[in-house]
């Protein structure tokens, strides 16, 4: 939203009407009731669009963890039998900003990756002394 | 703290009639298509100070005739202190809509000498 602070004010008012008509303020609570009202609502807004951010953001935390999870099937040198999904969805109540859950996962994740690349590492090392003995 | 109403100011005349002066966006935008500006009121007080006023009728007492209002201003004390809060109802109308309500970040700061 940019409204310019060294305009006069109707001028304000009248570049700013748009946008909170948009987030919901009617035209009589813009211009004729309490001037904080839209205010408010802008907050309300603000939540919102907080909120929807984080719904998809959620959505692809788990579509990230669905394909980590499948990711070691998928491994053409050496396939390995996919990792079980999470039996549960993040606890959502009784952690509301799931920072600590997100924290525990990610270093699941970070421990599941670093094994697979050790085992990658590993392969590969074989893989090339194979080479060599050929040679 | 947060605003959460407008700045309200109650008024009883020597009838015993009584006045909520608030101010709206339509009442600030009317009294700028008057003539009001903010940064001509040291200039021309004789102008701005009747506008500013008179504005804050706009809203719940839009009926009242001209002269009740004028002689309500003349019967009022602490006029300077009144000024002053109509100015403050008069920039709610803008600051609502600039201000990011985050108000509780009240810390502030500066480079000492």
């Amino acid at each position: 939203m940019e409204c310019m602070s060294e305009l006069p004010f109707t001028e304000i008012f009248r570049k700013c009407e748009p946008f909170y008509l948009m987030i919901g303020v009617t035209l009589d609570e813009y211009w004729n009731k309490d001037v904080w009202i839209a205010h408010k609502k802008l907050k309300v807004y603000r939540l919102k669009q907080d909120e929807i951010n984080n719904q998809y953001w959620l959505l692809g935390r788990y579509f990230y963890d669905a394909l980590r999870c499948v990711a070691p099937s998928f491994n053409t040198l050496k396939p390995q039998e996919a990792y079980p999904y999470m039996d549960k969805p993040y606890n959502l109540k009784n952690n509301p900003d799931m920072e600590t859950q997100i924290d525990k996962e990610n270093k699941k994740q970070k421990t599941i990756q670093d094994r697979l690349k050790t085992e990658m590492d590993a392969l590969i090392v074989r893989d090339n002394l194979r080479k060599k003995d050929k040679a | 703290m947060e605003k959460n109403t407008s700045t309200k100011i109650n008024i009883k005349d020597k009838y015993g009639n009584e006045y909520l002066l608030e101010y709206n966006r339509s009442s600030a935008q009317m009294i700028e298509k008057n003539g009001f500006d903010l940064d001509k009121f040291d200039a021309q007080p004789n102008v701005m100070i009747p506008l500013l006023w008179h504005g804050a009728f706009l809203m719940h007492h839009r009926n009242v005739k001209t002269k009740d209002i004028d002689d309500i201003y003349q019967s009022l004390s602490d006029k300077a202190g009144l000024l002053s809060a109509l100015a403050d109802m008069y920039g709610e109308a803008t600051r609502s809509l600039l201000e990011d309500g985050d108000t509780e970040k009240n810390v502030t700061w500066g480079i000492a000498d």
